[in-house]
């Protein structure tokens, strides 16, 4: 376990190493930072002044180390815009987008449990057909034209739910369906996939012969079994977690993490990108290796594997 | 997990090492209950539609997608002969922006899986035959390269590098290269036991020939399929980023742009913000079904 942990870190740290080194080159050899912050118009002693407030006059290996630094400590420049400092503006941001992101999950499973599991039992073929055609088009849906179809049709044509906005547990509807909608695909081929290679293990057959009822056998044998490779799945979507929260935010005008980057990026307000970019790419590199080491637990077969066979 | 994915012991069938990698399993789509070869026939049908409705949009439409006429403002599909489906905001042809705002996520959409494509492709050749530490260096790269969202590349590389139509091209390929890599070099690992290339070794071959002549051709098919899956992915970000506004602006026609500008008028001008999308969803939908039935086809 100690091996698999350990390389599973290296790769975490190189993969996060990587990020920073880019975000870093993209901000230094793109153009001159200060300039992009700055008015056009700005007078030379301006940009020097800002240029020395910013520590932007330094070698770039001086640079390149404190920024590594900064990262460690999570402290940026101050807003441009908000006038404090980028990491306070990033922070007060996160709670919405955890709430988004953590609730479109858990939505998420319930309905890939279903679609999965109907999948997998349905012997009919117009059961199946049911369930594998809405899913496969579904695939085709862009996650930000999804959200704006379920806002005209429950928003405002059947206007049950607001469209837009923050404040009320409504609010949280509509981007955290369309966000688990996006979600369910993967998820649900996945426990399709598991649940029939399940249902076809020894132990099963042993249930059904020691005479257990079919829920039971359902649910103490195969739907354990069959939900653990869910875990890695949402691992491997935490990207279209990420990507799709950003993107809603905008549809539904929620106040998250998302929002304040794009609208940081229109208004130039560089700090505020640097630090939440670092911020995610952080927090999605960790929970990567945080699934990666729950399955790790919870199947020894994987730790094992890694040791044995490489 | 990682080691797991890249255990060169695990080197099979190389379709149904798309089957088994759990990152290659993500980009298959879950496909609708069709045989194979009619959903190759739909699939190609309608993408070729659509590939040459936007190619040939300036021929097909004679109207400017620029052109305002304010006394025309919102008009519904139908409304006025003039304007099959309709006008915007500011009363330009919907239709013709339909058509016109395809042509660039289709163009992005190929750009970047040729490039992408090209890439890993040659990078996963690369690894799988060297072997050693080339590829211990390039899969841990590939490794980085997945681990991190494209949404987050995107954001830093257009923010700080540009707002460009290429600096889209980039980080759609970026994105893509680690797919076409795996399976690439997958492939390639168990090529090399094989015994035409022992044999082509013991004639005296040049590594740099083993590659072209008995290397790449191996891997032809499957990064063909790749590539199409690769492509349906292609269109979805970039629309996505189009979306977001960190790509084409304001006022040239773009499917996710023309959603993004259409929003503001949901209830009043439906039509506005829904029909860019219907281009979208119908392009990653053919796209999908060929690259299915491309799977189905190779599995037989």
């Amino acid at each position: 376990m100690t091996t698999y942990l350990l390389r599973r870190i290296g790769s975490s740290l190189i993969a996060l190493w990587l990020v920073l080194t880019l975000v870093f080159f993209a901000l230094h050899l793109a153009g001159d930072p200060v300039r992009l912050m700055l008015d056009p118009s700005a007078s030379e002693e301006t940009v020097a002044a800002f240029r020395e407030s910013l520590g932007y006059d330094a070698p770039l290996v001086v640079q390149y180390l404190r920024f590594l630094g900064s990262v460690a400590t999570f402290s940026f420049p101050d807003s441009l815009r908000f006038r404090v400092p980028a990491s306070d503006v990033v922070l007060e941001k996160v709670g919405p987008t955890a709430e988004l992101a953590v609730t479109a999950i858990i939505i998420a499973v319930a309905v890939a449990l279903l679609v999965g599991y109907l999948g997998a039992q349905a012997r009919r073929g117009w059961v199946r057909a049911l369930v594998t055609w809405p899913v496969s088009v579904l695939q085709a849906f862009p996650t930000f034209y999804l959200g704006v179809v379920l806002a005209l049709v429950v928003g405002v044509q059947l206007g049950w739910l607001p469209t837009g906005g923050s404040g009320t547990p409504a609010h949280l509807v509509l981007p955290a369906l369309t966000l688990a909608l996006a979600l369910v695909p993967a998820i649900a081929r996945t426990l399709r996939a598991s649940t029939v290679r399940v249902a076809g293990e020894d132990f099963v057959r042993t249930a059904r012969a020691r005479g257990l009822r079919r829920s039971e056998v359902v649910g103490r044998h195969i739907l354990p079994n069959a939900l653990l490779p869910v875990i890695t799945v949402i691992g491997l979507e935490l990207g279209t977690v990420l990507g799709g929260s950003i993107v809603l935010e905008k549809v539904f005008s929620w106040p998250g993490l998302g929002q304040l980057m794009i609208t940081s990026v229109v208004n130039r307000d560089y700090p505020v990108v640097l630090a939440s970019v670092t911020f995610l790419a952080v927090v999605f590199i960790v929970l990567n290796l945080l699934v990666d080491v729950a399955y790790g637990l919870i199947d020894p077969r994987i730790r094992i594997g890694a040791r044995g066979r490489v | 997990m990682t080691d797991l994915r890249t255990a060169p012991s695990e080197v099979a069938d190389p379709v149904e090492q798309i089957g088994a990698d759990p990152v290659l399993r993500a980009t298959r789509s879950l496909r609708p209950p069709l045989p194979a070869g009619a959903a190759f026939v739909v699939g190609v049908g309608l993408l070729g539609l659509l590939l040459l409705a936007t190619l040939l949009a300036p021929l097909l439409v004679p109207t400017d997608p620029l052109l305002q006429d304010l006394t025309k403002i919102a008009l519904a599909p139908g409304a006025d002969p003039a304007h099959p489906l309709g006008t915007d905001q500011v009363g330009r042809d919907m239709l013709s922006r339909l058509l016109h705002g395809g042509r660039l996520p289709m163009t992005i959409g190929a750009l970047s899986v040729l490039v992408g494509g090209a890439l890993g492709s040659l990078l996963g050749v690369v690894a799988g035959y060297a072997g050693g530490v080339v590829d211990t260096v390039l899969s841990r790269l590939a490794d980085a390269q997945l681990a991190l969202p494209t949404i987050l590349v995107a954001i830093t590389l257009l923010t700080f590098a540009g707002r460009s139509t290429s600096n889209l091209v980039v980080v759609i390929a970026l994105g893509g290269w680690p797919t076409f890599f795996r399976v690439c070099r997958s492939q390639v690992l168990s090529t090399r036991e094989r015994a035409f290339v022992a044999a082509a070794v013991a004639m005296g071959a040049s590594r740099t020939r083993i590659v072209l002549t008995h290397l790449l051709p191996a891997v032809r098919g499957l990064v063909v399929v790749t590539a199409t899956l690769d492509f349906s992915r292609a269109l979805l970000v970039a629309s996505g980023l189009t979306y977001l506004g960190l790509g084409v602006q304001p006022p040239h026609p773009d499917w996710g742009l023309m959603v993004a500008e259409g929003q503001t008028y949901l209830a009043s001008a439906w039509w506005i913000a829904t029909l860019p999308g219907v281009g979208i969803i119908l392009a990653v939908f053919a796209t999908n079904l060929i690259g299915d039935a491309l799977i189905d086809r190779a599995r037989r």
